[in-house]
């Protein structure tokens, strides 16, 4: 046995070029695995808020197991390396006459060395980092009830249990491979000849349509609803076609340039063309598949980062306003009494008016096919996603809310929306209108959160048409809104609303009163603050750990694919060398080649985001957020910080890659 | 004059650690005129290989020097020295160092691109060369799809592109079988009809005995030469034998 225990330690480190990033993406993986489920398994995360919520501890428990999920894909990735790396070593003990069950015994031996190193190490970092990890999700969840860092045996041992069984995966997967080879095709393994890369036009084609396609759905969204449905189908679609492209693609367009023979055969683009056809048959996947994960890195960091930014702005959108009075079925005869008695219960809770508006109008499902509006009477619940928000106001409501006027004549009408419309024209039902699209949105700023809205601003005259074509003129449901802020101190604010809010109606005296609701900021805000805050910073906190994870990934990918070229290129470089080659211009061909196949993925990912921008704006106003502005450069942010650590991570696999070639 | 004159080189390896030295050249004097076909034989170990790397100046020697044309190769500045590689030598190895990344058209044409050639020109010299070395039809192919025999004389077509004014050969036959080595000598003895200088390094006898001249090295020093003059082939191959058992079996040249 110690023979078998030398020899394994030797075989660390003798491989340990490629056993050390191995490792490393082990303890890292362990210790980021083992702090968020140490988070999700805490006993308080079940009920943060008094209520039984337990939202945060589900979001972080998805968190855990997609740590859980890339940690496997990225230690079979490297495991692979090592494997293809050490197969001629395998070979020649082989042939030295060692035993497949030795070389097994040796291996287990490794395994065991591995899996301890990466579990001690990992959960080391985890136990000193977790109080850490705790403190950043208090302090960017805001949370205030009293939480206290644990220690969690069952995060412990769903974290050693998981990655023990990787890491056992991995060792049988080399001593399978070692059992079923020849010792001779494993010493002369890595050196059978290279066939030269075809076109693969099926793949280039079927790459073409469907990153096209992935990229139309992303541009031509226009309906925030529908958007959050076809997302992840659009990001199946890229991730697909980015694959096919850099597989297909990048070996036609190289193909191509070294028919152009004026460009092929110049010093320079000579050796840097060949070298790239041939890196690209072999890396096609591991630059696509680092483009991939740049693009998920930057589209979790930076929608996260905005969440968490736009919290206050997502806030102001829910309240516009310090008192929001709704009511259902108030005519337009009872909208003077509702408003009387709205203000007096304000004055006499001590609070003074200010920013008033009061109206009553008709809210229905619409239905928006670019210009033409279609009201939806019985809209179905379950698949309502095509369906906006169609509120419609008449002209003297508007008149006397905004002190604007509109002199609206028949067939002409004002148009609020919050996405865009670009028409002169537009027909509700049968009735075709001239339209003036109202940029201000002043009445729409009055409904609340939800996206795909619309407000049509009609003579009275115009509405009765409508109603009567859709036949629901005189038994239409109408609404009344009342909007101000308030003076009173938070107590009398919150009075007023105790007042006027009562068994869910809105009471005006004996005689009259109406289902309603009103929204009092006083009363709601902490409450809605604090819960979008642990909302958002949850998220944030799990997207954190997913962005470290995948820039993790990434990097490993990029360190590999760096080395195993570094030992390929090493002999054409000797080559090219004796042929007449001086080292600076080898140096300045590798530089050439590397920066292309290095920085190509990156441009891949940046488009990828740009092209995904619109999406991710429309998933954020799904969840409330309208700050398309502040959402930009929370993205460019991330962009420039990823593009530095990517150079970074560049500069340093470069001077392995320069080690090894020399 | 001659087109190479190597003056008393010396060659001197030290181990890492500066502790042993190795001597793989002591002295080594000797010339080569233009036009002429120089075997130089010795065994495994005995600097042949690094004779031939400090001439083709892929080395540095540790003293002495050597001239082409007249002029010291020393003097050339460590940057114009890729330059007059691909200008001035052309290489054949033992293992054919052909890149698995180009055809083999490609690989003939390498030396010529990285001095800037215009690929009209390229195009021009290598048809008649590819006749000559009968590789025409393997132009298009990958070197991992071909003969070792094909893939040398493809090297030689690679060496000869640049019209070198001296071949250099490192164990040309070295990984070849019998036909296809006689078929490369056989090459190799008609471009030298041609008037082109080759040096050839070899330890086979069947190799050297195609040269006008051979020249033996042991431990680091010219230790006999054999001038063919009016010898047929099979005559030098019986003379190189009986200095070969000489020199391997340690007596003194006769």
């Amino acid at each position: 046995m110690p023979f078998t225990l030398r020899f394994a330690f030797s075989g660390i480190l003798k491989n340990r070029q490629i056993y050390i990033p191995y490792l490393l993406t082990g303890v890292v993986n362990v210790a980021l695995f083992y702090m968020l489920a140490t988070l999700a398994y805490h006993s308080k995360m079940q009920n943060l808020f008094d209520s039984d919520d337990d939202t945060v501890a589900k979001m972080l428990g998805y968190g855990v197991w997609i740590v859980g999920l890339f940690s496997l894909v990225f230690l079979f990735y490297s495991n692979s390396f090592l494997l293809k790396h050490r197969q001629k070593e395998f070979g020649l003990y082989t042939v030295l006459g060692m035993g497949r069950k030795e070389i097994a015994r040796s291996l287990f031996c490794e395994f065991l060395m591995s899996t301890g190193i990466a579990l001690a190490g990992g959960l080391l970092i985890g136990l000193l980092l977790n109080r850490l990890a705790f403190l950043l999700l208090i302090r960017i969840m805001n949370i205030k009830t009293i939480l206290k860092p644990e220690f969690s045996s069952k995060a412990m041992l769903t974290t050693a249990v998981l990655f023990a069984c990787i890491f056992f995966v991995n060792f049988l997967r080399l001593v399978i491979r070692i059992a079923s080879s020849r010792p001779i095709e494993l010493v002369h393994g890595s050196n059978t000849g290279e066939k030269e890369p075809r076109i693969k036009w099926i793949l280039l084609i079927l790459g073409l349509a469907s990153l096209g396609a992935g990229y139309t759905l992303a541009l031509t969204q226009d309906h925030a609803a529908k958007a959050v449905k076809t997302f992840f189908f659009a990001v199946l679609l890229v991730i697909f076609g980015t694959y096919c492209l850099f597989i297909a693609v990048s070996i036609a367009v190289l193909k191509l340039l070294r028919r152009k023979k004026s460009f092929y055969y110049k010093p320079g683009n000579f050796t840097a063309v060949s070298g790239m056809l041939y890196r690209m048959k072999q890396n096609g996947v591991g630059l696509a598949s680092i483009s991939i994960l740049s693009t998920m890195v930057l589209l979790t960091i930076a929608m996260t980062v905005s969440l968490v930014v736009g919290i206050d702005g997502f806030l102001k959108n829910l309240f516009p306003v310090d008192l929001s009075v709704t009511a259902i079925w108030v005519s337009p005869e009872n909208e003077a009494r509702f408003t009387e008695a709205i203000r007096k219960t304000i004055t006499d809770s001590g609070n003074t008016v200010s920013d008033e508006t009061s109206y009553t109008y008709y809210w229905y499902s619409g239905r928006v096919d670019r210009n033409r509006i279609e009201i939806v009477l019985n809209p179905d619940i379950f698949d309502d996603e095509d369906d906006n928000q169609l509120t419609i106001l008449t002209d003297t409501a508007y008149e006397k809310n905004t002190g604007e006027s509109l002199n609206l004549k028949h067939g002409e009408a004002v148009l609020e929306s919050s996405s865009d419309f670009a028409y002169d024209t537009m027909s509700v039902g049968h009735m075709r209108f001239s339209v003036h699209r109202n940029e201000d949105a002043k009445m729409l700023a009055y409904e609340a959160g939800e996206p795909d809205r619309y407000c049509l601003i009609l003579t009275q005259a115009d509405i009765d048409l409508i109603l009567m074509e859709y036949g629901i003129d005189g038994k239409a449901k109408t609404y009344y809104s009342y909007n101000a802020n308030l003076s009173g101190t938070k107590e009398q604010q919150i009075a007023c609303a105790e007042a006027l809010f009562k068994d869910n109606s809105i009471v005006v005296d004996s005689n009259l009163s109406a289902r309603g609701y009103a929204i009092s900021k006083a009363q709601d805000f902490d409450q809605a603050a604090s819960a979008a805050t642990a909302y958002y910073g949850g998220l944030f906190f799990v997207g954190i750990f997913l962005g470290i994870v995948f820039l993790l990934g990434t990097v490993l990918i990029i360190y590999y694919k760096q080395i195993s070229e570094g030992y390929e290129d090493a002999e054409r470089f000797s080559v090219m060398r004796k042929v007449g080659m001086s080292q600076d211009e080898i140096r300045s061909t590798i530089r050439r080649q590397i920066i292309l196949v290095f920085f190509l993925p990156l441009l891949v990912a940046v488009v990828h985001i740009l092209v995904a921008f619109r999406y991710m704006t429309q998933i954020l106003q799904m969840m409330g957020f309208e700050y398309t502005q502040l959402f930009l450069l929370c993205t460019v942010g991330c962009i420039l910080v990823f593009a530095l650590v990517y150079g970074a991570v560049y500069l340093l696999t470069a001077k392995a890659y320069y080690r090894i070639v020399k | 004059m001659p087109l190479l004159e190597v003056n008393q080189l010396k060659k001197t390896y030290v181990t890492r650690l500066g502790s042993v030295k190795v001597e793989a050249l002591k002295n080594v004097t000797f010339s080569v005129d233009e036009g002429e076909y120089v075997a130089i034989m010795g065994e495994s170990g005995s600097g042949k290989t690094t004779l031939l790397n400090l001439v083709a100046t892929l080395d540095r020697p540790t003293g002495g020097e050597i001239l082409l044309e007249g002029k010291s190769v020393s003097a050339i500045p460590e940057k114009n020295l890729a330059k007059f590689r691909r200008d001035r030598l052309g290489f054949v190895f033992q293992d054919f160092n052909l890149l698995d990344t180009f055809n083999i058209r490609d690989n003939i044409y390498l030396p010529l691109v990285l001095s800037g050639a215009n690929h009209k020109e390229m195009e021009a010299r290598i048809e008649p060369l590819a006749e000559k070395l009968h590789i025409t039809d393997i132009l298009k192919k990958y070197p991992y799809e071909i003969s070792g025999g094909q893939k040398q004389r493809a090297a030689v077509a690679r060496a000869l592109m640049n019209h070198p004014a001296m071949l250099m050969a490192d164990e040309p036959t070295g990984a070849l079988d019998s036909k296809a080595s006689d078929q490369l000598l056989k090459l190799f003895a008609e471009i030298n009809r041609e008037k082109q200088t080759i040096l050839m390094v070899t330890h086979s006898a069947r190799a050297a005995c195609r040269a006008s001249r051979v020249l033996f090295i042991r431990d680091g020093e010219v230790y006999h030469q054999l001038y063919r003059g009016q010898m047929t082939d099979d005559e030098l191959y019986h003379r190189i034998s009986e200095t070969w058992t000489v020199l391997t079996t340690g007596g003194e040249a006769t």
